[in-house]
């Protein structure tokens, strides 16, 4: 009986404390299972395509550099190599069409995602409200697919391609 | 004559892609953020607690070594040298081999009541740790398992991609698989938009002709749980009258909504992107 009464307290503070343990390693785990890892590096990749693919749909050209500047933060690898071998040529277009693009993806999923490698891809629907300098603006709708990869910036564009209709 | 049918069957083929303003599709985003972790407030009690704990393991702390420390009183030891002091020495002198030859346990509080509340305030910590845990999974972008589970990811999109294919394809003749295939796949919304508009293709289709053929050019699974899936697609459609090719090939962009319903994934919801 006083075994019983001496053991008792400690006992019972042993038990509540590895039920403590327990408690912690499961919350630990919730948050940091690969699991909700990679569903995180999945929903960041998703969002900073639908962001980038706006932002390479969008100009305004009464501030080109700060758009080509723009289009350059936004790639990576052979799509920021190339935006950045075709700038002069893009900064002329621009300027001489006078017209300024506002992108918006009004839909956008990933249809690939290999976190290991950090690469995806994803689809996107656009629609872009173009706007001369003078006349009325007009609306256009692409559909694109593009190329993500991960970078120390976060998930960057490597490709962009629109899919017209008919195409294979 | 012709004019009519054509009017109705663009009228089929538009309607799909323009019925609803466009949507963007984010709602799953609601997921991505994580709970924040439990505040410093929840283990303010624990800490209390063991601070206590310890105030009550000094106090008690010559009894640990006494013969029958459980019955004496816990402040016996302190008032004990002011009023019996010799007796207090002989005490201590028969205590002093003692701690030697016992295990010595934990500083835990000796009083029975004070150990039952610190194992009732450390289960009871442990019991939010546990809540908090279980509300962490429930906004776990692990809950979404669109691409994460690659076989189930798969299966949606294969069957998405198959009933969409076969409800917008239809040939003069056989007007009545199509409507077959719709009563099959589609549920819901989706199923009373598509009696509506499919009922005027039925009149037209076999007088004109009209032949609608759909591809799906690109899937993508934004929302996957065990029995409801959020896709956006892109589709092709090419039409033909009298064999003839009828315009050029139509782009189309849908948000589908898909529920498992007996096994199989089920369109309820249908919107242009």
């Amino acid at each position: 009986m006083i075994a019983i009464r001496r053991y008792a307290g400690p006992v019972l503070i042993g038990l509540a404390a590895l039920l403590l343990a327990w408690a912690g390693w499961s919350y630990w785990q919730a948050g940091n299972s690969p699991e909700a890892e990679s569903g995180h590096d999945r929903d960041l990749a998703l969002s900073a395509g639908k962001q980038q693919i706006a932002a390479l749909n969008s100009m305004d050209h009464a501030r080109v550099d700060a758009g080509l500047r723009q289009w350059l933060n936004a790639s990576t690898g052979p799509l920021h190599d190339q935006l950045r071998r075709d700038s002069a040529q893009s900064r002329q277009r621009i300027l001489q069409a006078r017209t300024s693009a506002e992108g918006s993806v009004t839909a956008a999923a990933l249809t690939e995602l290999d976190g290991r490698a950090g690469t995806a891809q994803v689809i996107a629907s656009v629609e872009i409200r173009l706007t001369p300098q003078a006349g009325a603006p007009s609306v256009q709708r692409k559909r694109y697919e593009a190329g993500l990869s991960r970078t120390p910036g976060g998930w960057k564009l490597t490709s962009l391609t629109a899919i017209p209709a008919g195409a294979r | 004559m012709n004019t009519t049918g054509e009017d109705q069957e663009q009228h089929f083929r538009v309607r799909w892609d323009h019925t609803e303003p466009p949507e963007p599709a984010d709602g799953y985003e609601d997921h991505t953020e994580a709970e924040e972790p439990a505040g410093p407030a929840e283990f303010e009690e624990l800490e209390e607690a063991e601070a206590e704990a310890e105030e009550f393991a000094e106090a008690g702390e010559p009894e640990e070594f006494a013969a029958v420390p459980a019955e004496r009183p816990r402040r016996a030891p302190r008032q004990a040298p002011r009023r019996a002091p010799r007796r207090a020495s002989r005490t201590r002198r028969a205590r002093r081999p003692a701690p030697r030859l016992r295990v010595p346990l934990p500083r835990v509080p000796t009083g029975p009541v004070a150990q039952l509340v610190l194992a009732a305030v450390i289960a009871l910590a442990a019991v939010v740790l546990l809540v908090q845990a279980g509300q962490q999974r429930e906004t776990s972008p692990a809950v979404n398992r669109a691409l994460l589970d690659d076989a189930a990811t798969t299966r949606v999109t294969d069957s998405v991609g198959d009933a969409l294919t076969r409800i917008f394809s239809y040939s003069p003749t056989d007007t009545a698989a199509t409507e077959r295939a719709a009563a099959e796949v589609l549920s819901g919304r989706a199923a009373e938009q598509y009696r509506r508009l499919f009922g005027q293709v039925k009149q037209q289709a076999p007088a004109q002709r009209l032949t609608l053929t759909t591809r799906v050019v690109r899937t993508g699974v934004t929302d996957l749980s065990a029995d409801t899936a959020q896709l956006l697609v892109f589709l092709d459609q090419v039409s033909t009258r009298n064999g003839r090719p009828n315009g050029t090939v139509a782009a189309a962009q849908l948000s589908v909504t898909a529920k498992l319903m007996d096994g199989r994934w089920k369109i309820t919801d249908l919107r242009s992107s």
